[in-house]
């Protein structure tokens, strides 16, 4: 239950005035079908659709889906890793050792290219773009289709892989080992290649729509955050992308045709592929926190009723991520032979990298001073991610120094680090997102109370699977280890207990939310009184999402939203000053400052 | 760029539209429901499309810092292999691109002026080019089959030795001539009767179809007359008679670092470098000398990989003028909606640009 | 170079122990108190950040939570002076962790003159150590006090050496030399070679050397031992009585012993189990199918053919991954790897001596094989032309 922070009442607020209560028009949900429509034209009616917003849908079962199939993986690795001698996947030790190396691969290589890259820009991110800019769609809407289709291709792929011979080249596919392996690389690297479009896709059409489509009114220092976040995003999944794609493009022709361009045997270089890999895949770390920022930046000014502190500079802490996420992706190399130069100047840039991070981290919290805090499920996932985040930028501080990288380099505590960041980082972000929009994106509300204990618990299991790890590799334990010394085997207990934990409390958090969609009450308009524009259209929305213009006001303004008791949601007050303006002709909106 | 040719069009005045204008476009029927109005959607589309190229020249960025990064451990390698690339053909097929990219170029502009006419015959022009480049490239890619050389595992060539593959494409060249000439004939005339018939999509349609399908005949005809010229046999004899000084230029190199990481030798100094060269074979492959002779499998590995993916392209970008000719001639264009012709037209031009640096990267540096 | 007095505060182990954790194995060598020193001081400045951030949050979520009668106050969208500082002071900070973490690195990358140099071939999935006289062995010995320096190739895929206790770590690439240098400090207490590296606990009986760089499936038993001899003169005497072929043993105790320290027992078994390589245990002389063509018969030919050119004849159901030990491996060892296997039949005899054996094969040309083996050890890389690289030279391998 949501209480107001405004003590006056909706009758206080627009006195004897009705007009001034901004009325949004009802209309029929995006997610059903006109009445009399047959089974197979509904399924038809999905399947060939051009709104983003059953595009998003689509995507948001499939990237859960992948999280399941990738979480799964994970539970193979830690339970293992339960014991340090091999046993649970496998009789013989080569039998374990194998299935261990394709259960850590399909780990990584599903939750990087199937879920994270597309959580939240294709899934929450196509259905919310579009709508915070008040436009109908994105501007290519065939090729948002195009591009789910596409991840879809992309996964089943990935699903052949599993059937054929399997995938133990590490998500990363290194060569020379990726050459030589048995296992269906050539599978696995074109369901990527596929992944990679689909991606380029998203982003091309996600600029595209923020640089051509804004309304009248909403300049770039007017976006919400979470715009400019998805659109730096974006920027780096047109311009990184392709350089992987090409580089498998050679990594096949490599396996099949013997090119020798990564061969030492033939004059090649095996380095020069982690060159090509990285430059790619350290923006593709990007691609995946920046838009977990950004819901974070959307997300804590709410239910703080505060304006966010330091709207610039969030701004440009994420344009200034994505160009120097291209610049540091050496780091990965310290000890791959790379000059001692070459590892001097990249580790130089990625300190550099820090800095917007940490006024990012500075920024939410002072949003939060003198706020009226609400713990409700989203804002508990916001605290959970700055807990988490700052953790993980804070470890990178030791990866980026070099030498005592060359220690940590390839333990555990790389591990733990990149956890803390994708998935303390990316995945409690996208969970945030998707509890604040859930009563938009289906028009019902979930159970508080039970999606608050579901946080509580995948934040404690979050820490006690990944916490231990950070011990685990400063005292030396090596990745991709199916089997290990005695000495480890306390914190790898916990880490497997964690990861029960951890995924107990996702369970929950699943099960309230599909729940919801059955037994929830149907949600208003505007739940949590956001200012942002997807909250001035009826939940769920329609097929154009705003039957009328909504008014474009500041973002993060959130005086005009008053508490109504009877609608158990927020409504928007035009200001005095407006009462006379019709919503659609409104002025531009209050200066932001 | 583009930009520029969009504003100096007097009849669209597309940079001032206002409520009028965007009044007439709403009726457009090219516009689409989420856009506002035509300008929008040509601004989005437009944008969209240079993004795109931005991609593929990123794309294409994999394989040529590839090519640096291959050719600056390897030199030798280079220069021996080069020998077997006919820079006439190479010089042959840029020029036939640029009279493409001259013909889209103008094509773009007729679209501006909502001349349907030229529209049409400059696109066929294009795709007669890129068929034309094709036939060539199938020549040279066919020839240096017959000779051994393919990519890679595919590499059978023996300096000296005439390799007898399980079959040859010289076998086949002449049907191929012939057959795609003709067939490419009695296609066009097809597609003439049914334009002059009123069927003038699929007139059009099948129409450039044959002209491209002979426009490949005619490639191959002026790739082979090529290769037989006095001029073209000349080189390949002093080729023949230069294997023994090539021969021996290969051993120099064999002596120098075959492939000393450029950062690691700076940094351990020549010696090292050397000293790397001497015994860098944990492998069981052949010695440095040997090595010599399978070098040219890795040229030729990025050869064919850089102008075959070139080659996919232009396949694709003939798809893409395939259907802007079904577009113009359906007359769907006009000076208000032109986006699709202005599009293909910048993704010719990319895929002409890519050509123009593989030409010299890979033909002409000695 | 390092203003110590400055690091010196951070010198000693913060109090983690207390929470009943070793956060660092000991360190055992010179660079390893440097790196320790980064690593807290670094971990000092995070908690410090944490304890603020965090604090910050928790004192915010307190003070501010929504109840009635808490209105939230308006107060300033943005603080250009507050941003700047809070963009600046971490700037240097950072700006100092990197100049510390370089200095370091530096320290790391730059051998001295005099170290004492040790080849290391890495291959699917053990360890060789080549040592000056042309000695191999599974462990890496090092004296105390004397810089080291590790010459790595790899025969197969990526690898890469690291040895927690020493702070230190490279990949070994095929194709190509990289280094690693250190200078152990603490003496190994004791060593038998019988313990298998990963069932010592800690680093008891040698120093844990692990593979980081992931090379497939034994990957995780890609582990040695780096034994530190007290003192030059006692390394230099542990080389020299290791390096005799114990002409003493019989043939079959050094097959076995070879089967230990050359990283055959990763996967040959000797009691019949199947790994990734088929078991030795009475496989002698009986014939097996192969992936390709018709059955052989497990002769001393095949298992020679086998040692130098794995590739030739694969058995069936096994996949071809083994490395070739062609001039790593001298004619002796391979006639005593033979015998061994032999033994591992019932019913074979074998000799208990060399005599019996019909002498050292190889002795003969001892002087020839050594040229061909012993690396020179002068200090000039170029002529360090190890063995496994000058015999497949000679005789390139023309696959069968």
């Amino acid at each position: 239950m949501i209480s107001q922070s405004r003590q006056h009442t909706l009758l206080e607020a627009i006195g004897e005035d009705p007009s001034r209560k901004v009325h949004i028009p009802q209309g029929p949900s995006y997610l059903t079908n006109p009445p009399g429509t047959t089974f197979w034209q509904a399924v038809g009616s999905w399947m060939f659709t051009l709104d983003h917003k059953r595009i998003g849908v689509m995507y948001l079962c499939g990237v859960m889906f992948a999280f399941l199939l990738g979480g799964i993986y994970a539970g193979l690795v830690r339970v293992e890793l339960w014991n340090g001698t091999p046993g649970f996947l496998g009789e013989s030790l080569q039998q374990a050792q194998n299935n261990y190396n394709q259960a850590f691969t399909l780990h990584g290589a599903i939750m990087t290219f199937l879920f994270i890259i597309p959580s939240i820009p294709a899934a929450l991110g196509n259905i919310f773009l579009p709508m915070m800019l008040g436009a109908k769609d994105v501007a290519f809407p065939r090729m948002n289709l195009a591009s789910f289709y596409l991840w879809c291709t992309g996964a089943v792929f990935f699903v052949a892989t599993l059937l054929t011979s399997g995938l133990d080249t590490g998500w990363t596919f290194y060569t020379p080992y990726s050459t030589t392996t048995s296992t269906s690389v050539i599978l696995a690297t074109l369901g990527v290649f596929i992944l990679g479009f689909s991606s380029i896709f998203t982003g091309l059409n996600f600029v595209v729509t923020v640089n051509t489509m804004r309304p009248k009114g909403m300049t770039w220092f007017k976006m919400p955050l979470f715009l400019w976040g998805i659109y730096s995003t974006a920027i780096i999944q047109v311009l990184a992308t392709p350089v992987l794609a090409i580089t498998l493009v050679l990594l096949v022709c490599e396996r099949t045709l013997g090119i020798g361009i990564f061969d030492p045997a033939k004059g090649g270089d095996p380095v020069l592929f982690q060159h090509f890999f990285w430059f790619y895949s350290h923006p593709a770390v990007y691609i995946m926190i920046l838009p977990g920022m950004a819901v974070i930046s959307e997300v804590i000014p709410v239910y703080s009723r505060k304006h966010i502190f330091g709207y610039t500079f969030i701004a440009y802490s994420s344009v200034a991520i994505a160009l120097l996420g291209f610049l540091v992706w050496g780091h990965h190399m310290f000890t791959s032979t790379e000059s001692a130069l070459a590892a001097v100047i990249f580790s130089a840039l990625t300190f550099t990298v820090s800095i917007p991070s940490a006024i990012k981290v500075f920024n939410w919290l002072t949003t939060m001073y003198k706020g009226a805090i609400h713990f409700n499920a989203a804002m508990c996932y916001a605290l959970a991610f700055m807990f988490l985040f700052t953790i993980g930028g804070l470890t990178g501080l030791f990866l980026g120094a070099l030498s005592v990288d060359i220690h940590l380099h390839d333990t555990y505590f790389v591990v733990a680090h990149f956890h803390y960041v994708m998935m303390g980082g990316t995945l409690i972000a996208f969970l945030a997102g998707l509890h604040h929009w859930w009563p938009k994106m289906f028009g019902v509300m979930y159970n508080e109370f039970w999606a608050r204990i579901a946080c509580l618990l995948v934040f404690v299991g979050f820490n006690l699977t990944f916490f231990p790890q950070f011990i685990l590799g400063t005292q030396g334990m090596p990745r991709r280890y199916a089997a290990y010394k005695e000495e480890f085997q306390f914190l790898h207990q916990l880490s497997t207990t964690g990861y029960f934990v951890l995924g107990t409390g996702l369970f929950l958090a699943a099960a309230v939310l599909i729940i919801s969609l059955f037994k929830g009450k149907k949600a208003p308009d505007n739940p949590w009184g956001a200012a942002t524009l997807e909250w001035k259209c009826c939940s769920p929305p329609t097929h154009h999402n705003f039957e009328v213009q909504p008014w474009t006001g500041s973002p993060y303004v959130y005086d005009d939203f008053v508490y109504d008791p009877d609608a158990e949601g927020y409504v928007e007050v035009l200001p005095d000053l407006q009462r006379d303006a019709k919503p659609a002709e409104a002025p531009a909106a209050p200066a932001t400052t | 760029m583009a930009d520029a040719a969009t504003l100096d069009s007097p009849e669209t005045e597309p940079q001032t539209a206002d409520h009028g204008h965007g009044d007439h476009h709403d009726h457009h029927p090219a516009l689409e429901h989420h856009f506002e109005d035509l300008d929008q959607q040509f601004d989005a589309g437009k944008l969209g499309m240079w993004l795109f190229l931005a991609q593929e020249v990123l794309f294409f960025s994999g394989l040529f810092a590839a090519y640096t990064v291959y050719r600056w451990a390897n030199p030798q390698v280079f220069v021996d292999a080069h020998h077997h690339l006919n820079t006439t053909l190479g010089a042959i097929n840029t020029i036939v691109l640029l009279a493409s990219s001259l013909a889209i170029a103008w094509g773009v502009r007729a679209a501006m002026r909502g001349d349907r006419y030229t529209i049409l015959t400059t696109h066929v022009f294009t795709l007669g080019c890129a068929a034309v480049f094709m036939g060539i490239k199938t020549i040279e890619y066919t020839h240096k089959w017959d000779e051994g050389i393919g990519a890679g595992n595919f590499y059978k060539f023996l300096e000296g030795q005439h390799v007898h593959g399980d079959w040859m494409f010289a076998d086949y060249v002449l049907g191929l001539t012939v057959g795609s000439l003709a067939v490419g004939a009695v296609v066009s005339l097809i597609g003439m009767v049914l334009a002059s018939n009123g069927s003038r999509v699929w007139g059009w349609c099948v129409g450039s179809v044959g002209v491209s399908i002979l426009s490949l005949g005619l490639g191959i005809v002026i790739a082979k007359c090529i290769m037989l010229t006095p001029l073209e046999a000349e080189m390949a004899a002093a080729h023949g008679d230069g294997h023994g000084a090539h021969a021996a230029h290969a051993e120099d190199h064999a002596a120098e670092p075959a492939h000393a990481d450029v950062a690691h030798a700076s940094e351990e100094g020549h010696a090292e470098a050397e000293g790397e060269a001497a015994h860098e074979e944990p492998y069981t492959g052949p010695s440095p000398a040997e090595r010599m002779s399978f070098s040219g499998p890795n040229f030729f590995g990025i050869y064919f990989i850089m102008t075959g993916v070139h080659a996919v392209h232009i396949i694709a970008g003939m798809i893409a003028i395939l259907w802007v000719i079904a577009k113009a001639a359906d007359g769907q264009f006009d000076a208000d909606y032109f986006l699709p012709v202005e599009n293909v037209g910048l993704y010719w031009h990319l895929v002409d640009l890519v050509w123009i640096y593989l030409f010299p990267l890979l033909y002409l540096i000695h | 170079m390092h203003p110590a007095p400055l690091l010196n505060v951070f010198d000693t182990p913060l109090p983690l122990a207390a929470f009943g954790i070793d956060w660092f194995r000991d360190a055992a060598s010179t660079q390893a108190a440097k790196v320790d020193t980064l690593y807290f001081w670094i971990l000092a400045i995070c908690i410090v950040f944490f304890v603020l951030i965090v604090g910050l949050m928790i004192v915010f979520m307190a003070r501010y939570a929504a109840r009635p009668g808490h209105v939230e106050e308006h107060t300033s969208h943005h603080n250009n002076a507050l941003e700047a500082a809070w963009s600046i002071f971490p700037g240097f900070l950072t700006v100092g962790i990197f100049w510390f973490g370089f200095l370091g690195y530096l320290d790391l990358r730059t051998p001295p003159d005099n170290a004492y140099e040790i080849q290391v071939v890495a291959k699917k999935w053990n360890w060789s150590f080549v040592y000056p006289s042309g000695y191999i062995d599974s462990n890496l010995h090092v004296p105390a006090d004397r810089p080291v320096k590790l010459i790595m190739s790899s025969d197969d895929v990526l690898h890469s050496l690291f040895i927690p206790a020493f702070r230190v770590k490279m990949d070994v690439v095929p194709g190509r030399y990289s280094k690693l240098w250190f200078e152990a400090t603490t003496p190994t207490e004791s060593f038998d070679e019988a313990i298998e590296a990963k069932d010592t606990r800690g680093d008891v009986n040698g120093y844990d050397l692990f593979c980081t760089e992931y090379c497939g499936e034994g990957h995780s038993a890609m582990i040695a031992k780096v034994i530190v001899h007290e003192s030059e003169a006692a390394f230099e005497k542990w080389l020299v009585e290791a390096d005799v072929i114990e002409l003493d043993s019989s043939p079959v105790e050094l097959g076995q012993k070879l089967w230990l320290q050359r990283g055959c027992k990763q996967c040959h078994s000797i009691d019949g189990k199947k790994g990734t390589g088929p078991s030795w245990q009475g496989t002698f002389g009986t014939e097996q199918d192969m992936t390709k063509g018709d059955p052989i018969e497990v002769d001393e030919n095949y298992i020679r053919k086998s040692i130098l050119e794995p590739m030739a004849d694969i058995r069936a159901g096994y996949k071809g991954v083994m490395p070739s030990y062609k001039g790593q491996i001298k004619e002796a060892e391979i006639a005593a790897l033979i015998w061994f296997i032999k033994s591992l039949k019932e019913g074979e005899e074998v000799p208990a001596t060399w005599e019996e054996a019909g002498g050292v094969p190889g002795q003969e040309t001892e002087e020839e094989a050594a040229e061909g083996e012993a690396p020179a050890d002068e200090a000039e890389p170029a002529a360090e032309a190890p063995a496994e690289d000058a015999a497949p030279a000679k005789e390139p391998a023309k696959a069968a």
